[in-house]
């Protein structure tokens, strides 16, 4: 049920193929795409993830941008596992920004609340602050249209459950895949 | 910058070719499809030689690392050393039920037997004060299961695997159970419960005589979130030394190997999947889990793993107790620096719910 949801999930691009929108190269350019996060012997969360760049601002090498991102929609979907959802705010550098293969360093702030169904757990934490570091990589796949990209990060949370504090579905190192469409 | 360069010889090289090809092609479906062939064969390419600088980074890692180099033990003082091993080893009829009697008679038969089972690095002695206490009730018997390649020296400990360790708690259910005995538990602290949850998930007993388990302080998220890391940082690691507490010498390895800490770690991650998938307990088998609320060695969400995970037979929810306390092993307080009265109290009930449920 899993693999079946994941190849839908990352079907749903496939609509996008034929889009045949014009392109702003100048002003700005938003980005919106799917997002799927595993952590290193923990779960699979997936989600959206979407940023913004201003030609104005550093010639788009600059992006904020957001991921909302659960285990429902990963390691929770039809299992036990528990549901860890997961907001946060980015802001990314960009290099090489007119070449197809681009270097990013991403720095993300949000938090991640974890819903373990059961009132005998409310004494446990079920919010924590998350802060992590992705440096990664971009592909953008046509550079004369470029409308689709994927974005490849590692990541690192500064901020992790430890058993007497945090939250424990947040480890600290996990990849991401975020697959982007700009609007 | 080698795979930038790398990478820009490579699109040059494919553009041209593209060009010369398709010069007329304009169609973005064409182009979007040759430039993901071009990115999938790119990625590919690239993965190939990011795992060869891999593989050549740990050869060179492993060569570096002190991984030949034994830790300080002392031979005199640690577990770890090949002169002090478990009690159990040496005297398994006073650990042992199925050691200790061989001929029961019809009333030992029908009285319960709790086979208790230890954590990970730990030895017999963690179920010590329960088994005192037990006998000063006359509620049970006790079978105090050494787990395999535990409560030996630091070798044995390294060359273990999760499987071995369990075998023990296998073969004295399985002893006791041919013996006769009608009633029998499981009580098990820290690492000793996935080892058992297994056990049932996998129908390694045949659970007909299995009245009741319990889980003490079970482990299956581990408070430690870097010990899944361990197969990666591990051959450099060589081992990770412990801070032992006053009493904890000669009963606790010192030095943990990291291929010890890298079986516990495919062994949690093993138990919390088949959490996930769901286990029903076998029919008329209770469970409860006692889990302290802060634990820095498994973390408390390993009880809402457990919640979720497992079972009745009938599909009802087990019994979890979640506990005021910050210590891992809330029945173990031996060997502690600092015994507070809460914790006390705290041991005293977990051990009279235990006594109570028998």
């Amino acid at each position: 049920m899993k693999k079946g949801f994941f190849l839908f999930f990352w079907g749903i691009l496939g609509c996008f193929q034929n889009s045949d929108a014009q392109i702003d190269t100048a002003g700005s350019d938003f980005n919106l795409g799917l997002r799927t996060k595993k952590y290193v012997g923990f779960y699979y969360l997936n989600g959206i993830s979407g940023d913004i760049s201003f030609k104005k601002l550093m010639d788009h090498k600059l992006h904020f941008g957001f991921n909302v991102a659960s285990s429902l929609l990963g390691s929770g979907l039809g299992s036990n596992a528990v549901t860890a959802t997961e907001v946060e705010l980015s802001v990314a550098r960009y290099y090489r920004v007119h070449k197809r293969l681009q270097p990013v360093f991403r720095l993300n702030v949000g938090f991640a609340n974890a819903h373990y169904g059961d009132a005998i757990f409310d004494d446990l934490p079920q919010n924590d602050m998350l802060l992590s570091f992705e440096p990664g990589l971009c592909y953008t796949f046509s550079q004369k249209q470029n409308r689709m990209k994927l974005l490849l990060n590692g990541g690192y949370n500064f901020i992790s459950g430890n058993g007497m504090t945090g939250l424990g579905t947040v480890y600290p190192v996990y990849g991401t895949i975020s697959f982007f469409w700009k609007m | 910058m080698y795979f930038l360069s790398y990478y820009e010889e490579f699109v040059t090289k494919s553009s041209l070719r593209r060009v010369r090809s398709c010069k007329s092609c304009g169609h973005l479906n064409r182009e979007v499809f040759k430039d993901f062939f071009m990115f999938v064969v790119f990625i590919m390419s690239l993965i190939t030689k990011i795992f060869t600088i891999l593989a050549i980074t740990s050869i060179g890692l492993s060569s570096c690392s002190k991984d030949d180099t034994p830790p300080p033990i002392n031979n005199s003082v640690d577990l770890d050393g090949t002169l002090i091993n478990d009690s159990s080893l040496t005297f398994p009829e006073k650990f042992l039920q199925s050691a200790a009697n061989v001929n029961p008679s019809t009333w030992d038969l029908e009285k319960p037997v709790v086979i208790s089972v230890h954590g990970f690095s730990a030895t017999t002695f963690e179920w010590t004060e329960f088994r005192e206490f037990s006998q000063s009730k006359n509620s049970c018997f006790n079978s105090q299961v050494l787990l395999g390649a535990h409560g030996r020296d630091y070798a044995d400990f390294k060359n273990g695997t999760w499987q071995q360790w369990q075998q023990p708690i296998i073969e004295e259910y399985n002893k006791l159970r041919t013996l006769g005995y009608k009633k029998i538990y499981f009580a098990c602290s820290s690492t000793g419960c996935p080892l058992i949850l297994d056990i049932i998930y996998n129908n390694k007993i045949n659970p007909d005589v299995l009245k009741y388990i319990f889980l003490v302080d079970p482990v299956v998220v581990p408070s430690n979130k870097t010990m899944t890391l361990i197969s990666a940082v591990g051959p450099a690691l060589n081992y990770v030394e412990t801070t032992m507490e006053k009493g904890e010498d000669g009963f606790w390895y010192k030095y943990r190997p990291y291929e010890a800490i890298e079986q516990l770690n495919m062994l949690t991650q093993e138990i919390r999947k088949d959490l996930e998938s769901g286990i029903a307990l076998p029919l008329n088998v209770g469970l409860t889990v006692y889990k302290s609320k802060k634990d820095g060695t498994a973390d408390p969400m390993s009880a809402v793993l457990i919640k979720k995970g497992l079972k009745l037979s009938n599909g009802s929810d087990i019994e979890v107790q979640m506990i005021d306390s910050d210590i891992h092993v809330v029945t173990r307080l031996k060997g502690r620096n600092v015994i507070s009265d809460k914790d006390i109290e705290n041991q005293k009930i977990v051990f009279n719910h235990i006594i109570g449920k028998l």
